[in-house]
């Protein structure tokens, strides 16, 4: 792994842990549930980042990463990932676009979802009002969808992405490979608004 | 957070497997959290072990990382070898991000799902609805399965199909297994060609139609399919358990060792060796054998997993390889739950007896074969026996080796494996040329009686026929040969003379019996088959 990208990543969990402490001191002064949640779901970020991060140190070790590709429902897959509580936006709508939507898929769910919850984050941090997850079969390839109502992936951010998202993203699409196909995954501008995000295992 | 929980789950029995006392903590609350009333706690292998061998359980959760001996997999793949499990257990692995691809790409016995570390109580909850469903989607074929019935499990695969689209995989995969049983080729191979459609890459449904292959003879066009899988994934174990049973059929052992030895080279379970070092011993290959089992001793050594026949393979492997105080070492130092195992004292003291003799010690040869022989219950179709044969061999009394070899064969003639086994201990003593007096005699010697009773049917003596295969049964509880003449006779007599409960009770007897002695095996299936159909056609007539 490119030795600039582990330190930014670990620098940027350095600050979402000084951010947690923060909350946790507060906490310890003066408990209150909402704070609790709020310092709860920050917790569970961290932990997803830190998880990405080790796939993606993984994925570049010798033994690299592997998809155990087997046969699930997306719509079952998605309702999973979106219970998921570590969304700390309760503004924002998520909900699952079951058109053309597969019976059956064929990936690895937990390499999957990894890709898809570090994609989510991304677009929780965008999104005005509402996040939209999709799965359909197009041109011989799965492609799950998550497309957010923010302003477009030009945006500027207070504090910008460490780029641990797509770099994870891409490694697990790789993992994904039949005969010399492999997945991909790219973030666009939605002609109608907003950004896409794709995931494209062959 | 809010977690609506199951009404399904307050009943779940479950283990929990987990060595961090941290970790086991925060999973034992979020199984509370799902109001999942008893969970029982397992720290070691061990514990578990204990644990599942007491309880019946419909949950385990397990930690792939448990200790330096054993991992959840070696765990899963004990539990499931020695059916610990009750079939709808559902089974799932936790492991950290770091391991998962590795531990999951080249698992034998897969749990029914991976969960990485670390994951929410909602997550948790998430799996385990999904696992209850596909179990309650799938039930009415698996519940037909267990009680044997294949063709109205196979008749349940289309409904099932035709309500849950989602399963189409796994039923695509019971229905092949199925029809594979019945004997319907054609229809097998059609199975895995719509999978194939669905997914060209899918290996379980190329090695189905290598399978359909090899149920039709084709065995080179299985080996190409098979060799061909292998090259894309090589760490399929299945296709090389196919690629065994090939070499097999074209009596090749040395091919059979081979793709064996690739197998444990992959997963070196302490099964894989055990496997390994009986293939290498049946054909003579003592080096191969020793380090096997060596392996498989050593890596169950101190732990519950560890099985008597292991050590004892290999203190015979040292005794055949003229190692006598190995093997007397070896045989000296033994776990105290050894020796409540079935036939472990004759073998250990029959083991003795032949490293004596090879010390030129020959009253304690003598003093040990006697012990042997005085734990004996009467000669079986077992390794005990034969161990025993050898040591008569051995310490020069040849005429009991003799007859202990002969009532080992009568006790099951048609098992190949003992009777290539007891060919192989008159080879090792010398004694060769009395092959066809013992061997070939106590092969005839079932078949004879076999061949008496249905002759006795067709003549029109049925009640004859059926007291003949009683009888010997009485001397030959386990032989396979007799067990299943008598489930065929018995029927053939229902079938012209109409029901009768105690001859239903007794098939069932026998093909419980033929279901333990050959598990998975193709012609008791057969025969459970024509139970069920002779029962319906029956009762229609009457």
């Amino acid at each position: 792994m490119d030795t600039r990208l582990a330190a930014i990543i670990v620098h940027d969990i350095k600050n979402a842990l000084a951010g947690l402490e923060g909350e946790l001191r507060a906490l310890a002064a003066a408990p209150e549930r909402e704070r609790a949640e709020h310092a709860h779901g920050a917790c569970l970020a961290l932990q997803e980042k830190l998880v990405g991060f080790l796939t993606l140190y993984k994925a570049s070790s010798s033994q690299g990463l592997k998809a155990r590709i087997d046969a699930y429902s997306p719509q079952d897959f998605l309702d999973e990932l979106v219970g998921h509580p570590t969304l700390n936006r309760p503004d924002v709508k998520v909900s699952i676009d079951t058109q053309d939507m597969p019976a059956v898929g064929f990936f690895d769910e937990n390499l999957v979802a990894l890709a898809l919850e570090a994609a989510l984050q991304n677009a929780m941090r965008f999104a005005r009002s509402a996040i939209e997850i999709g799965c359909r079969q197009k041109s011989g390839e799965l492609v799950f969808t998550i497309r957010d109502d923010g302003p477009g992936i030009g945006a500027k951010e207070e504090t910008p992405s460490t780029g641990l998202g797509m770099n994870l993203c891409n490694v697990i699409a790789e993992a994904h490979n039949k005969g010399e196909k492999k997945g991909s995954a790219r973030l666009t501008d939605h002609p109608a608004g907003g950004a896409l995000f794709e995931l494209r295992l062959p | 957070m809010v977690i609506v929980s199951d009404s399904r789950f307050a009943n779940l029995r479950s283990l929990l497997i987990e060595d961090l006392p941290l970790m086991r903590q925060n999973i034992r609350i979020q199984l509370g959290q799902l109001d999942i009333a008893r969970v029982d706690q397992a720290t070691t292998p061990d514990d578990a072990i204990r644990l599942v061998r007491s309880n019946s359980y419909d949950l385990i959760v397990c930690d792939y990382n448990l200790n330096k001996e054993t991992n959840g997999l070696q765990l899963l793949e004990f539990f499931r070898s020695q059916n610990l499990l009750q079939p709808s257990a559902m089974f799932i692995m936790v492991t950290a991000e770091n391991d998962y691809a590795l531990v999951a790409s080249t698992a034998e016995f897969q749990p029914d799902s991976y969960l990485l570390k670390p994951f929410t109580a909602t997550k948790l909850q998430e799996r385990i609805v999904r696992l209850l469903d596909k179990q309650s989607t799938l039930a009415p074929i698996t519940e037909r399965m267990q009680a044997k019935d294949l063709a109205g499990a196979l008749a349940q695969c289309d409904r099932v199909l035709a309500i849950a689209p989602k399963r189409v995989m796994d039923v695509l995969k019971f229905k092949g297994k199925l029809l594979l049983e019945l004997g319907n080729i054609e229809g097998a191979r059609a199975t895995y060609t719509q999978a194939l459609n669905a997914r060209d890459d899918l290996i379980w449904a190329q090695i189905g139609l290598a399978k359909c292959d090899v149920a039709i003879g084709e065995l080179q066009k299985a080996k190409t399919t098979i060799q061909a899988v292998l090259v894309r994934n090589s760490q399929y174990i299945e296709a090389y358990d196919l690629l065994t049973q090939i070499a097999r059929l074209q009596g090749n052992e040395e091919d059979a060792l081979d793709a064996l030895n690739r197998s444990s080279q992959i997963v070196p379970s302490a099964r894989r060796n055990r496997m390994v070092g009986d293939a290498a011993y049946r054909i003579g290959n003592l080096e191969q054998a020793k380090i096997a089992f060596g392996k498989a001793v050593k890596s169950t050594k101190g732990s519950l997993t560890a099985q008597a026949s292991d050590l004892l393979s290999l203190a015979q492997v040292h005794v055949d390889n003229g190692d006598a105080d190995q093997a007397l070492k070896l045989l000296s130092d033994v776990p105290r739950s050894f020796t409540s195992s079935s036939g472990f004292g004759i073998t250990q003291a029959a083991l003795q007896a032949q490293a004596h003799v090879q010390l030129g010690n020959f009253p304690a040869a003598e003093k040990a074969f006697i012990a042997a022989k005085n734990q004996s219950e009467g000669a079986r179709a077992d390794t005990a026996t034969l161990a025993l044969a050898k040591a008569a061999f051995s310490v020069g009394m040849e005429a009991e080796g003799a007859e202990i070899l002969s009532q080992a064969v009568k006790a099951d003639h048609e098992n190949k494996n003992v009777v290539a086994l007891a060919r192989k201990v008159l080879k090792d003593t010398g004694n060769e040329e009395m092959a066809d007096r013992i061997i070939d005699n106590a092969i005839s010697h079932g078949s004879a009686i076999v061949a008496e009773a249905e002759a006795l049917m067709r003549s029109a003596r049925p009640d004859e026929s059926l007291a003949k295969l009683e009888e010997a049964l009485q001397s030959m509880p386990e032989n396979t040969g007799l067990l299943m003449a008598a489930s065929q006779l018995h029927l053939l007599w229902m079938s012209q003379k109409g029901m009768q409960r105690d001859y239903v009770e007794r098939v069932n007897n026998y093909l419980e019996k033929l279901d333990t002695l050959l598990p998975g095996n193709e012609r008791v299936a057969k025969m459970y088959r024509f139970l069920r159909e002779t029962l319906v056609n029956v009762a229609k007539k009457s």
